[in-house]
């Protein structure tokens, strides 16, 4: 089958579009699931979380700081 | 300020998440870390709080590259001034010296800032912690960082904190904040390396705002008399902190600490230990600052041999102007007024060497 002249060119058009819709879809998908996916957000904004264990934190290892600081610097 | 609650200082908030330009950079490109981890420790591996200190290249670089490219010479970063200070006071000898700078930074150089310290977080200093849920501050706020290390003078002078002393009038009257006169250029350096704050060439002067009030043909007559030869504040300024005698080491379980003998309100005018063509004044207003001959006798005996070379009566420009003080009220309240002047008298004796060029001679106090 012969196709008419100049189609090829439509062809190629259509399937960079699409390849280019694939392209952005996955890499718009991958950030958001890289976003939901980080246990830096999901931790840092959750106040109960940061609560328990800032907690625990202080349990185990008390502030350094010196008591023996005097004046004013 | 009172400190942040410790989950505060990491809570990140909505907004940022939302509303800050930021927030689109992922979380460990700056901070590093795993955010696929779920273990706090593992997450944490490899973590950089600050990744602004001390290069911020590589975190802020890319996009604010004008500024980052000066920041090794800002002051706050720097810390030039602290470094010049004392290696002129510290030994030659080459482990004397090693340990008093050693002994900096353990104590003094644990002061500094950074793009992070001062446009998301408050400084280390006062123990960190996020100014508003890592939301950046174009501005940094005045009471969250500024005066959370520049506190005890500049904040208690300008904020009118010292019992019986008035505040600032560019505070009082016009509610002016740090960066009204402090703007980002003069924080962020000019690439030049200063070893001194008075040497800044785009710091803030009196006349960038009151240009007609000063010079020869200014509107008042004790102004054209007085141009020249004596700073603003020597007539506009009240009583300012004077600190002394501060010591610094480790206590027994190896935290660092520091300890001030004393602490003094007082208003000295004495001569002018660098005049320059911004200040060629006689007489300008001294601060005595906390140095001392001991400061680190914990680390090493005898490190500041050379303690005389400079005056422990340093310039000053406190930050508490008024219109109308003491000084102004009439000729006489500073001609032959010597309890205003810096007399030999006034500084203790093992001192006396390096305030010599400071000290003002009795028949010097002007008549």
């Amino acid at each position: 089958m012969v196709r008419p002249k100049g189609k090829g060119i439509w062809y190629l058009g259509a399937g960079f579009i699409i390849f280019l819709g694939f392209f952005l879809l996955w890499g718009v998908s991958d950030s958001a699931q890289s976003q939901d996916e980080s246990t830096c957000i999901s931790c840092h904004t959750s106040v109960r979380d940061l609560v328990n264990i800032t907690r625990e934190i202080a349990a185990k290892a008390p502030s350094e700081k010196s008591t023996e600081s005097e004046g004013e610097g | 300020m009172a400190p942040l609650e410790p989950y505060e200082q990491v809570l990140i908030d909505d907004a940022y998440l939302e509303e800050d330009p930021h927030a689109e950079i992922a979380c460990e490109q700056c901070h590093g870390g795993n955010p696929r981890a779920s273990k706090m420790k593992a997450a944490h591996k490899g973590l950089v709080p600050d990744p602004t200190y001390p290069d911020p290249s590589k975190a802020c670089g890319e996009c604010h590259e004008e500024i980052v490219a000066t920041n090794k010479t800002n002051l706050h970063v720097s810390l030039n001034a602290y470094k010049d200070i004392i290696g002129k006071r510290a030994s030659d000898n080459k482990g004397v010296r090693k340990k008093v700078f050693k002994a900096m930074d353990t104590h003094c150089f644990a002061c500094h800032s950074s793009c992070g310290q001062c446009h998301v977080s408050r400084p280390d200093s006062v123990e960190g912690g996020f100014v508003e849920g890592h939301v950046f501050q174009k501005t940094p706020p005045m009471d969250t960082n500024c005066t959370s290390c520049h506190g005890s003078r500049v904040e208690m002078e300008y904020l009118g904190k010292n019992k019986g002393l008035p505040g600032d009038i560019h505070y009082i009257k016009e509610r002016m904040k740090c960066v009204s006169c402090h703007t980002g250029e003069e924080m962020h350096g000019t690439g030049k390396n200063y070893t001194c704050r008075y040497d800044v060439e785009n710091a803030p002067r009196c006349k960038d705002c009151h240009e007609d009030a000063l010079g020869p043909q200014a509107a008042l007559k004790t102004h054209r008399i007085h141009n020249g030869k004596v700073s603003c504040q020597v007539c506009h300024s009240v009583a300012y902190k004077n600190c002394y005698s501060c010591h610094v080491g480790k206590d027994k379980k190896g935290i660092p600490y520091f300890k001030t003998d004393k602490t003094e309100m007082a208003f000295k005018i004495g001569l002018n230990p660098r005049p320059s063509k911004e200040r060629p004044y006689k007489f300008v207003t001294l601060r005595h600052v906390p140095v001392s001959k001991e400061t680190f006798a914990f680390y090493v005996k005898d490190g500041l041999p050379n303690f005389d070379v400079l005056p422990t009566w340093k310039l000053a420009t406190p930050h508490n102007i008024q219109r109308k003080t003491p000084q102004t009220e009439r000729c006489k309240s500073c001609h032959g007024n010597k309890k205003l002047f810096l007399l030999e008298g006034d500084v203790a004796p093992e001192e006396r060497a390096a305030n010599k060029g400071v000290i003002v001679p009795n028949n010097a106090v002007p008549r």
